[in-house]
């Protein structure tokens, strides 16, 4: 389900985009309810989608034991859809029953063809939430 | 027909030498062009607002340096003047804003490291204060 | 009985030789890593799927297969043998591609030139295998990087060469992630992968809309043959930059171009016909493809090594290869080299900047070989 730009505006993630910006990626994403105990993202397999959570709480568990949960308005699941190694690094459940918004790489790539300015912004972002998770799944090894 | 002579009689070297060049040059002229384009735009923007405005008195320009300081505090004193600007609290997008206008360089970064810094903080949904 | 007989006579069983069991497993590889490997699903999936509907056996002259006259196959393949799904996509293309990047650093535009070296260096090598002046330069397109030029330009000069090198083309295309990293590490050192480029300065939306129709003049006066191609170009950023169409330049950039590409792939993997495509040709064809994807490259970047020893601020290399027209793949790449090399060195606007002006330089390269071949 498509998406208004309003729901986007309190997100941390998006705090910094201009009206249009925000119009933009709202137009390109889309909304998915998710129910508690749903696995929404699988560690291996191929990344196509990145995710923002709007409610609920989800587990990522890395590979060893070690797993983190995410139930901040506004976080990314499933970065490596954009950033390299392109499959998933952790296996995301659903704890709860929420809300999040997804998008697909090829919807991402044709938001970024289309707004240079805009795809750098998020890439900026989604790389800076990738060191942050690299270092955390590394401290499970 | 095989090899260079069949590169010779299909007028093959010539073509690999006018082809590359007509490009080169094509885009080479388009490059200069659009590199020259937003003089243009301005001339004719700055022509229309003569024509319809009275002329407005010019802001003092900020001078960022091209590189900014490793430490935070001292990246943080630069952008005071850009914050003296805004009203407290103010939109992430208008401190980018006015950032980009005065040729702050890596503005996204540098308001990354402010916020991690605590320099800036979320007041509340969308709006900042600078914690200085 | 006999009708029987006539029958299983006229069954693709019956009819089957091994090549359309090779073009079958072929077809059948392509619908697999499109559905269960999700690898290019919006292309592989319909031209994996063509190449199973072209290669089930059957009664020539019935009027089914892509190649026979009234058929529904032939008058689907008409818009890619005339070149009209092609220049929709471009229609498509032009809607979505923003040029702000490229506006704030014209000079990117001459990487987008260099990398068409690619597609010269393999005209004289076909040339060099004996292909016809022709086919030589419908072999030498793949080298620009562009699926729907490469078609275009095929169906002008040698129709018989369009599944080949189309499939070639996209083929290529996807393996953008292998072929291009090792060209650009073994080309630039860690110091020159490490070049971070200064922000782009901020582009009007007045240089926005004006930048296609000085476009489409220089470009269409120079090589007028590439009419078809960057007219709808232009027009498609026109819309999308004017802002008084927006309800058309959506549907370009959606409706329209799914619906060109649906039947682009779909007709395009028809045509590979085992009996026509399975050849020694359609070997060499791949062969050169891959040789004119990587001269493309190496070019790309050599000639950013040699601008950036004229050039006080110094350019990023790597970009070079950003200037094949694969939009956006090469520039990913280029993004993700340069973000292992220094993980804050963001390349990826730039890049754009060089794609962008790929996809002009290819279609110019095409009227160019058509006016050439005329």
């Amino acid at each position: 389900m498509s998406i208004d730009s309003h729901i986007l505006k309190p997100l941390d993630f998006f705090v910094d985009f201009k009206q249009h910006e925000l119009e933009t990626c709202a137009a390109a994403l889309k909304s998915r309810t998710v129910a508690a105990g749903e696995v929404i993202i699988e560690r291996g397999t191929p990344a196509l989608t990145f995710f923002f959570i709007l409610s609920g709480a989800y587990e990522v568990a890395f590979e060893g034991d070690r797993s983190i949960i995410l139930e901040q308005k506004g976080e990314v699941m499933g970065w490596s859809t954009v950033i390299r190694p392109f499959h998933y690094t952790g296996t995301i459940t659903a704890q709860k029953d929420g809300e999040v918004l997804e998008i697909s790489s090829s919807d991402f790539f044709e938001l970024i063809q289309g707004d240079n300015a805009l795809g750098e912004k998020i890439m900026k972002k989604i790389n800076k939430i990738a060191s942050e998770r690299r270092t955390i799944a590394a401290g499970s090894q | 027909m095989y090899g260079l002579e069949a590169i010779s009689a299909n007028n093959g070297w010539a073509m690999a030498i006018i082809g590359p060049l007509i490009v080169m040059s094509g885009l080479t002229i388009l490059a200069i062009i659009i590199s020259q384009l937003h003089k243009l735009v301005a001339l004719f923007d700055k022509k229309a607002k003569q024509t319809t405005e009275p002329p407005i008195k010019s802001k003092d320009e900020i001078s960022a340096p091209n590189i900014f300081p490793n430490d935070i505090l001292k990246t943080a004193k630069i952008y005071q003047v850009l914050i003296d600007k805004l009203e407290q609290p103010f939109e992430l997008s208008d401190l980018y804003q006015v950032a980009v206008q005065n040729n702050f360089p890596h503005p996204i970064l540098t308001v990354s490291r402010l916020r991690d810094a605590g320099i800036l903080i979320r007041e509340s949904e969308g709006l900042f204060i600078w914690n200085r | 009985m006999e009708l029987l007989l006539q029958f299983l006579s006229n069954t693709g069983f019956y009819l089957a030789d091994y090549r359309n069991f090779v073009m079958l497993a072929i077809g059948s590889l392509f619908v697999y890593l499109a559905i269960a490997k999700k690898y290019e699903p919006l292309l592989l999936l319909p031209i994996g799927f063509g190449v199973l509907i072209g290669n089930i056996p059957f009664f020539k002259g019935f009027g089914l297969g892509i190649y026979e006259p009234n058929s529904v196959l032939h008058y689907l393949y008409f818009g890619v043998t005339t070149g009209v799904y092609p220049s929709i996509v471009f229609l498509g293309l032009g809607a979505m591609t923003d040029f702000s990047s490229l506006l704030a650093r014209p000079k990117l535009m001459l990487l987008g030139a260099a990398a068409q070296t690619g597609i010269w260096v393999t005209l004289l090598s076909a040339m060099a295998l004996g292909f016809m002046p022709k086919e030589a330069a419908s072999i030498a397109i793949i080298g620009g990087a562009d699926g729907p030029t490469s078609i275009f330009l095929t169906a002008k000069l040698a129709p018989h060469l369009i599944g080949p090198i189309a499939i070639a083309a996209y083929s290529y295309m996807a393996l953008i992630p292998i072929i291009q990293p090792p060209i650009m590490r073994l080309l630039t050192t860690r110091q020159e992968r490490r070049i971070h480029m200064s922000e782009p300065r901020e582009v009007s939306k007045k240089e926005l809309m004006v930048f296609p129709v000085i476009g489409l003049f220089l470009c269409c006066f120079l090589a007028p043959a590439s009419i078809p191609l960057l007219g709808t170009f232009f027009f498609g950023n026109i819309m999308k930059e004017s802002g008084v169409v927006d309800r058309l330049a959506n549907t370009a950039r959606s409706a329209v171009i799914d619906t060109a590409t649906i039947f682009l792939g779909l007709t395009v993997g028809a045509s590979t016909q085992g009996d026509v495509f399975l050849t020694p040709k359609s070997v060499s064809i791949f062969l050169l493809g891959a040789v004119a994807f990587s001269i493309a490259t190496a070019s790309g970047i050599i000639f950013a090594k040699i601008m950036n020893l004229f050039m006080k601020e110094k350019i990023n290399p790597l970009l070079g290869a950003a200037g094949v027209s694969a939009v956006p793949g090469s520039a990913r790449e280029v993004h993700l080299v340069g973000l292992k090399e220094d993980p804050t060195n963001f390349l990826l606007m730039h890049a754009m900047a060089c794609n962008s002006s790929g996809v002009i330089g290819s279609a110019i390269c095409a009227g160019i070989l058509w006016s050439f071949m005329m």
